[in-house]
């Protein structure tokens, strides 16, 4: 894998994980109302 | 406190201090007083990045943010971690390129030395205020809760900070930031630890979740857009990308950290930990507030969390008003306790019953809380800031509570020490070097550079005492901040993305902004947090209507 793929691949990983830290609050909102 | 505690705050204080100062062994060129001689790995650039940002208030004020209004405050957050992939992609790779050892070199660079003389001075303008603040929010809380008068805590602080950053420069500042960091860290997960373990025996960690969800404290995410609402999903993830972008990417403060990264990779690597690592740190800090508002559920608490507020209050013409209001928020409070083991043992109408004795209490602590303020000297009129050291001082063991005074103190002393550093490195570079001594020696250099670090450190100990007797010049420095954040970070995305706008058309927009921006404030037009996203704005289009009619360069 290329240094600008691995990369990509990181800031990609970054966007991931805030969406699921978005998904997980919202089931901790959902979950305990 | 007891002298256990002084041993642990004075001992924990000392050892950062030298070990600093050890590591940085005296810089004997610029290079390594301003940029660590770029020799920093990854995760040292991280820290540093994530302890500049946490101050003091962070630390006292997050929890309480918790306690009092849940945990809906983690949503500012969602706009940094986009922030950090756009400053991964342009800025760390022009500034690296360019070689720079302040961000506003580069603005030289792009368009010409005027408009990198004035980013620099709207820079310093800011955050020498902000630092000054940064001194002084810690130390009136410390001093209130440790009984010692606030002049000795803000020269503590201030003259900590002062030794090492003037000894050591960036390498002091780093070095002690991966030890605050690490030991901040392990303090905040002892007092998560430590606020579980003193709920009832028949409180575990699901039923208290079941508890603050029941009183709404679990409000993490709201999706519905309100202009009102300072905290939504689109707020965080919009505004809040505006404003990481223009702190992270344009604040010397920060651009000095990722800087001392040994190359692109590790600077980059550093943000992007720091885009990871962020929301789960404020959520958990927020859930610590949580668990410290479901523990008050369970036990008694003072109607309002400052004691010199209250002690003020009480000897006061509105004593009786206060005595009277007090004993009915204590009477509330016990019926409260019976409604919410109700919740616990999912009787109907309990969540409803508990609610509304909640508000009541509410309703009775804005009373009391207007009468605070009537005989506050300087007009504060919340005590969010100081829940969790009250929580820390009455229910902790003797050492943990010296251990987290200790990491209020190294919060504060982090990003101080940073401000600071920032703030020589900009001095020096930016006026000293361009317009002084463009052929100076290095020697000349660093010791222009420790003697400002020092003279920033004496003037924001000024300011901190100038904002001592002002009381809310803390919202004061952050209009203040909003008026011109905006202007730099539309200088910067115009340096950026719009190849075909100059110099003069640049520099004239910005002028132009300014003045719109104070004009619309002034005549409060809009909340000053939005002024940030106004400023960007307009230098974008003022820039690029100017370089429309102005001749080519």
């Amino acid at each position: 894998m290329t240094s600008a793929r691995k990369w990509k691949l990181a800031y990609a990983i970054v966007i991931v994980m805030l969406v699921v830290y978005i998904i997980f609050l919202n089931a901790l909102t959902a979950s305990y109302k | 406190m007891s002298s256990i505690d002084w041993l642990v705050l004075v001992g924990t204080l000392a050892f950062i201090i030298i070990y600093g100062i050890y590591k940085s062994k005296g810089a004997k060129n610029i290079q390594t007083y301003l940029l660590a001689d770029k020799q920093l790995p990854w995760y040292h650039v991280g820290l540093s990045v994530m302890a500049t940002q946490a101050s003091a208030i962070t630390f006292l004020s997050a929890p309480g943010q918790g306690f009092n209004d849940g945990l809906r405050f983690v949503q500012f957050y969602f706009g940094l971690p986009l922030a950090m992939v756009v400053l991964c992609i342009t800025f760390i790779p022009m500034f690296s390129k360019l070689n720079v050892y302040t961000a506003y070199e580069f603005i030289e660079k792009r368009f010409d030395n005027k408009t990198r003389l004035l980013t620099a001075f709207l820079f310093l303008l800011q955050r020498g205020l902000s630092t000054g603040v940064t001194i002084y929010a810690p130390a009136i809380i410390l001093s209130t809760i440790l009984g010692i008068d606030v002049t000795y805590t803000i020269i503590a602080n201030g003259i900590l900070v002062i030794v090492y950053t003037v000894y050591g420069g960036t390498k002091a500042v780093s070095y002690t930031q991966l030890l605050q960091m690490s030991i901040i860290f392990g303090g905040l997960i002892l007092a998560g630890y430590m606020v579980v373990h003193l709920l009832p025996a028949h409180i575990g960690f699901k039923q208290a979740l079941h508890i603050a969800g029941s009183m709404q404290k679990l409000n993490a995410i709201e999706t519905k857009f309100d202009w009102n609402n300072k905290y939504n999903i689109w707020s965080g993830i919009i505004g809040g990308f505006f404003l990481q972008l223009s702190y992270f990417g344009t604040d010397q403060s920060q651009v000095g950290r990722y800087l001392t990264g040994s190359s692109i990779k590790h600077s980059r690597l550093g943000l992007l930990m720091n885009a990871l690592v962020k929301i789960p740190m404020q959520f958990f800090i927020l859930l610590l507030g949580v668990f410290v508002f479901v523990f008050y559920q369970f036990n008694s608490a003072p109607i309002y969390f400052n004691p010199t507020a209250t002690t003020q209050l009480q000897t006061s013409k509105y004593a009786d008003s206060a005595l009277q209001l007090q004993n009915k928020y204590a009477t509330l409070a016990q019926a409260k306790q019976q409604l919410v083991n109700n919740i616990t043992a999912q009787q109907p109408n309990a969540i409803a019953q508990a609610m509304q004795a909640d508000t009541q209490m509410q309703h009775i602590k804005k009373q009391y809380t207007d009468l605070v303020k009537d005989v506050s000297a300087n007009g504060e009129a919340s005590d969010t800031n100081y829940v969790f050291l009250y929580f820390i001082t009455h229910q902790l063991p003797v050492g943990i509570v010296g251990l987290l005074i200790a990491i209020i103190f190294l919060a504060a002393m982090g990003s101080t020490a940073s401000g600071l550093n920032s703030l020589a490195s900009t001095f020096v570079i930016d006026f000293y070097k361009a317009l002084f001594n463009k052929n100076g020696t290095d020697a000349q250099y660093l010791s222009a550079s420790r003697w400002a670090t020092l003279g920033w450190g004496i003037f924001c100990i000024i300011v901190a005492f100038f904002a001592s007797r002002l009381g809310n010049l803390i919202e004061a420095v952050n209009i203040l901040g909003s008026l011109f954040y905006g202007t730099i970070l539309g200088i910067f995305l115009v340096a950026f993305y719009m190849k075909q706008v100059y110099a003069k058309a640049v520099f004239y927009a910005a002028l132009i902004t300014e003045v719109i921006v104070i004009f619309v404030w002034y005549k409060d037009m809009m909340a000053f947090l939005w002024l940030n996203v106004l400023g960007c704005i307009c230098v974008c289009l003022i820039s690029w209507v100017l370089q429309k009619i102005m001749p080519k360069q």
